[in-house]
This record gives C-alpha cells, structure tokens and sequence, in this order.
C-alpha cells in the first residue's frame, strides 16, 4: 500500500513535470491563416485585479472593432491574456513565457511601474514591443528602444496643476499628499520641485501616507496648522476621496487637487458630497459630444457596468496604435514595426498620440471639476 | 538492506546526472527560469524545514529573512561594487545574524506565540526596506542588481551560468542540512521537537540548540534571498510580502515535514501547478488552495513524509557493550 503510494505521487510528479514542458514547446506557426497574437498582461487577481480585468475589457473592444472590419493585413487579431498578479516575480516569469511565444508580436502591460520594469529588459532583449498604459516611473520608456509609454509622464500633469493653481485659483500655500508606493514616492517629489521651483508657490508640507489606511487625520492636522489653501493629493481615487471628506470636516474651504487617476466614478460613490470642487487634470473623459468615446463608453459600460477611467481609455488607444502601426508597416517585421510604431501619429480617444525618440506619448489635458456629484469641464 | 541501497544510489545519480544535463535539451529560458525558482524555492523549504520539521518551531517570518538576504547581496553588489560571492556572503551571514536576534526570544515564547513574534518580525523588515531610503531606495526598490560574476564569467541565462550556480547552491545547502540533520546537532533537534523536558533532563541546554535552529535556517534562507536579488537584477518590498512565508510553510509541509526529499517535491509542486494552471486565469487560485486542503485531509504528513526504514546505525562500540549485557544475563 505504501508502495503503491509512492509510485502514484512520482507518477504524479513526472506527470506534472511534462504537462509544463510539452505546453512550452507547443505553437510557433506562424502562418498566413494564424490570428495575430497580442499579449495582455496585468493582475487579473489580487488587490489590483480591478484594473487588470478593466483594462483587458478595453483592449478587447478595440480588438474587436478591427476584427469586425476584417483584422489586420488580411489576419484575424487575438488577445492572449496573462495574470502577473502585480509581482515582480511573476511578470518576469510571464515576460518569459510570452518571448518564448515567437507569434506573439507585442505586449500590453504591466501595470505598476516597479513591475514593468523587471519585465521590459526581457522584451527588449527579445524585440517585442511593450506598450504600458500605466507605468508612470521617469526612467521605464528609456529602458529600451521596444519599450513604450501610453501614459501621462507625471511631471506634464503637474504644469496643468501649477497653471491652475497659479493662474485660475490665484493660491499660493499648497501641502502635498502622497501615497508611499514607487509611484507616489517618485510623483511626490516632482510635485514637491514644481512647487519649490515656482515663486508664487510656497511648500507647506509634502506628506506621505500609507495606502489604504484610512485615518488621514494627523496628516491634515499638519497641514492646517501650516496654513494650507491647497492640496494636492499624489494617489489613486481610493486617496482622495476619504482624504477630502475628512479635511473637510476641519477646513470647508480648503480646495483640492488630484491628479488625471483620479478620474473614477468611485471618487464620486465613495467621497460623496466630500469631493464637490476637487479639480483634476485628465488626458481623457467620457464626453458624450465626441463619438469616437461614445461608441467605446457604451460598449464598456455594457459588459462592465461603469464608466471606463482614464487608464482604460489609454488601453483601449495602446491597442489602437499597435494595430495601426501593423497595417502601416504592412509586415511583422519586428525593428522595422518598431520604427514604424514609433514615428505614426494616432488620433485616439485620448488625444493625438505620438511616441517620442524615448518611447513617451505627450498628452493634451482637459481640466475637470466635480459639480453636482458629476465630472464637468472646468473653466474659469 | 543493501538491495534498496543500490536503488536509491541509481536513482539519486540518475537525477544529478538529468539536473547537471538539463540545459543541453535546449528548453527555452522560460522553463529554465521556472526551474531555477524551484531550486531557489527548495532552498528556501530546506531553510525551513530545520525550524519546523526538525526543531518544531513554526516560523511565519522566513520572507523576512529573504528579505535581509536580498537586500544585503544587493546593496553591498550596487553601492560598494564588491563581488557576488562577497556580497552573497555578507547577506547570509547578515541574515544569520538577524536569526540569532529573532531566536533569543525562543527562549521564553513556544507554541503560537513564537510564530507571532515571527510573523511580526516579517512585517517590521518590510517596514524598514519601505522607509530606510538611503539603503533600501525606499518603495522605489533597488534596480540594476549586477548579474553575477565569477572568475570573470558573467553568469546569466541564456549561458546556464545561473542555472549551474542553483544547481552548486542547492547541492551546497542539501549537503549542509544532511550533514547537520545525521550529526549530534540534527539529533538534539529532533529531540526537542518531540519532548523539551525530556532533552532538558539529558542534560542539554536546548536554548542553545533552538537558538543554533534559527541561525542556520536563516542563514539558508538569506542565501537563498541573495541569489534571488542577482537572478531578477530588481527587488522591492511587494517581494517579501507575507503570502511568501506561507508559501514556504506550505512547501514544507505538502512535501513532507523533517525530510530533504520531501522540500524537492513541496517546491516543485507548488511552483509548477500555478504555471500548468495559467489557463484557468483568476480561478487557478482557487483549485490551488482546494488541492492543499484535499492532501491535508488524506495526507497530514505530506506526500513524501515517510519515515526513513532504513535501520539507525548503531556504532560499533555502543553493540559490543550491549552484547556483554546479554552475555551477562
């Protein structure tokens, strides 16, 4: 009995052992009736799930569009979709994984900066192009030549903000919080020179908090106590909205300032009342006049039931571009759709999109204000 | 007896034979990279496996430790530019360190309350890595960890050299445990595992002998956190979060708690499932945990837990006494 034991968990080991191995040396043609393969990878479980499943949505909708006008260069597209869990360790694996896939030609992903850049060396090494619609680290696009940026580059963000504080609200003493991730660590300190750097502005303290901790209270004692007019919160929308129901509490006129990620209708649901007035800078919003964005909000609002963010809409359009640049360059040459990619202007539902010599797209802004438990444009 | 000798010999050189060949049948970096975080998870479980299966002392902590190894080899690699075994070395022995603080508590603590202490010991490094910028860069992680070097060979994946150096390390770390395990040390262990009193009446001093567990299981597992900085070149906090420790609690114990083989299989096993699984998407998780719960029902001592049949040596002196007894009688 014990023996037989024995032997069924070896067999269950060898088993295992060549499942992995013959999935690994499966596919590779790469023939004329092949779908082109397109790799998605974000955390499709775990605590970022949310943008991960948000952002394979989006990116299917565009996929889908191009298949129902035929596909591209006569092939049909397909999205093939992998869970990084937002660890390091698992994208490099699954970085891999999709360079060992010789169809698949690009990569849409990954989600926080400190992931994308274990995995970019690996794309770049293998020459597949890598778009991230979510990495906002200074030095990820400038890791390599196939490494893209369809995201804000934080510190144009941050011009829009110093106009507006400079110019429309005529504000001069501004706090800042900021989450303690790599991305609020690194947009913090942008923000926290732009303010040095300005005469009209004066620094009155750049703090920085816990996500997801919710008791920002000893954070806006400091600042009242400093004389704070304006915030400016450097974090997601899960930051924002209980911060600006909670400084409310203690100082009604204080104004907020968020940054174009804070573009969610759970700002709205969570902060309530809290966020009337809150200010952002956005390279996108659901804006009924233009179609374009329509078609795309209607049919995401169908299959998930809210209003895409600002980050799905830059999914939906990294998607756009790729596909764009396949048909112009004609082939699948890898350098020369790499050129290609990178000198094509894109007209998306995030603006005009054009990859500079680094590999970073420039975003136009339009400033939003929450009125009314709605986001409108803001003008002064 | 010596039948089942031959056999085992046959299949442990059939397998080193198979690990040394493994890069010659040319699979593509993706499986040699699985297969090198199944060694560095065996090191890790065999790391372990003195605290939990030997000492009987549940560690909840061990991402900590791997942590300290990780961080250690990478600073010392980036900001002093020394070598790689330099730099391993000052991380394992730094780690060890660590093990020896965290292990004084075991004097006063047992059962639950030691693996709070633990679990809390995990936290506070992580803590630290987030908020000591001038060491640990903060949340931003360390980047461009140098790929190691030896003799002038960088070592890397696509040449194996990373693959080989698992390959020495986890030899070096199996025979170091095998060595400890059938020496006065792995014995005094065991024995505290199965009744303190009973050892403290031998007359040993088992604070010492827990305190040793806890250094050298460190040390292993701050070995492991080394090579690990080298082997992604980029660490942050999210690394070493809790869901590591119990990772490697659950390899310990699926594959077998107190023996060597079975850390081989526990690592292997949970490595390669969630990547077989992949295609089950966000659902993989879930049959991951249902196949733990099933094997911890029809099989609480792990796949591979059996105990050893093989007779306990008894040295030659220790018989001759006992036959003059029985002549005796």
């Amino acid at each position: 009995m014990k023996k037989l034991r024995s032997v069924l968990s070896l067999i269950l080991v060898a088993s295992m052992v060549l499942a992995l191995l013959s999935s690994c040396t499966a596919g590779a043609d790469n023939d004329e009736d092949s779908p082109i393969k397109i790799a998605v990878a974000f955390p499709m479980t775990g605590d970022q799930a949310e943008y991960g499943q948000s952002f394979l949505l989006a990116a299917q909708i565009k996929v889908d569009e191009w298949n129902a006008k035929g596909g591209v260069l006569g092939r049909a597209i397909e999205l093939v979709s992998y869970d990084d869990k937002n660890s390091s360790e698992e994208a490099a694996t699954i970085a891999q994984k999709i360079v060992s896939t010789p169809d698949i030609v690009g990569v849409l992903g990954h989600f926080s900066s400190g992931v994308s850049m274990v995995a970019a060396p690996i794309y770049e090494e293998n020459q597949v192009i890598e778009i991230s619609n979510t990495a906002s680290h200074p030095d990820y696009s400038s890791i390599g030549d196939y490494i893209f940026r369809n995201n804000a580059v934080i510190s144009n963000e941050f011009e829009v903000i110093e106009s507006l504080l400079t110019e429309d609200l005529k504000l001069s003493k501004v706090g800042i919080v900021a989450i303690k991730t790599d991305w609020g660590t690194t947009a913090g300190a942008i923000a926290a020179d732009m303010i040095r750097n300005n005469d009209a502005l004066t620094l009155v303290g750049h703090e920085e908090v816990v996500e997801g901790s919710d008791d920002y209270s000893l954070v806006i004692a400091k600042l009242k106590e400093a004389g704070a007019e304006a915030v400016i919160s450097v974090g997601m929308y899960a930051l924002i909205a209980p911060l600006a129901r909670q400084y409310k509490a203690v100082d009604p006129d204080i104004q907020i300032l968020g940054l174009s990620n804070s573009y969610a209708q759970q700002l709205i649901e969570l902060g309530g009342e809290a966020t009337e007035g809150i200010i952002f800078p956005v390279s996108f919003y659901s804006d009924p006049q233009n179609p374009e964005i329509k078609r795309f909000v209607d049919a995401y609002v169908e299959s998930f039931g809210s209003e895409p963010s600002a980050l799905a809409a830059q999914a939906y359009d990294s998607i756009g571009i790729l596909l764009e640049a396949i048909k112009a360059n004609g082939n699948l040459d890898r350098p020369s759709l790499r050129d290609t990619l990178n000198n094509i202007t894109y007209p998306g539902i995030t603006g005009e999109t054009k990859f500079d010599a680094i590999g970073d797209a420039t975003k136009n802004y339009t400033k939003l204000i929450v009125k009314d438990g709605n986001f409108v444009p803001y003008e002064n | 007896m010596s039948e089942k000798f031959t056999v085992d010999k046959i299949v442990i050189a059939s397998i080193i034979l198979l690990l040394l060949g493994l890069p010659l049948l040319g699979f593509s970096q993706y499986v040699m990279r699985i297969v090198i975080l199944m060694g560095i998870y065996t090191i890790l479980a065999l790391g372990l496996n003195i605290l939990v299966g030997y000492t009987g002392l549940v560690s909840l902590g061990h991402a900590g430790f791997f942590a300290i190894g990780a961080y250690g080899t990478a600073y010392f690699m980036i900001q002093h530019s020394v070598g790689f075994i330099v730099a391993l070395t000052i991380g394992t022995l730094l780690s060890g360190f660590m093990g020896f603080v965290l292990g004084l508590p075991t004097i006063r603590l047992s059962g639950t309350y030691l693996s709070i202490v633990t679990l809390g010991f995990a936290m506070i490094v992580q803590v630290v890595i987030m908020n000591w910028d001038s060491v640990t860069n903060g949340t931003l992680g360390m980047s461009q960890i140098p790929k190691p070097n030896i003799l002038g060979y960088d070592l890397n994946l696509a040449n194996h050299g990373i693959y080989y150096l698992m390959l020495f390390l986890l030899g070096l770390v199996t025979l170091g445990c095998y060595t400890i395990i059938h020496s006065k040390i792995g014995r005094t262990l065991r024995a505290i595992k199965s009744d303190e009193l009973a050892t403290t009446m031998m007359g040993i001093h088992i604070d010492r002998y827990k305190i040793l567990a806890f250094v050298l299981s460190a040390s292993i597992t701050g070995l492991a956190g080394g090579f690990y900085a080298t082997l992604s070149s980029y660490i942050d906090h999210n690394s070493f979060g809790f869901d590591l420790s119990i990772l490697i609690l659950c390899m310990v114990i699926l594959g077998g708690m107190g023996t060597i083989r079975g850390m081989y299989l526990g690592a292997a096993l949970l490595i390669i499932f969630p990547e077989i699984a992949r295609p089950l998407m966000s659902w993989r998780f879930v049959v991951y945990g249902f196949v733990l719960i099933i094997m911890m029902h029809f099989r609480p001592q792990g796949v591979l837990g059996w105990r050893s049949r093989r007779k306990y040596p008894i040295p030659g002196e220790v018989k001759k006494s006992y036959r003059m007894v029985e002549v005796e009688e």
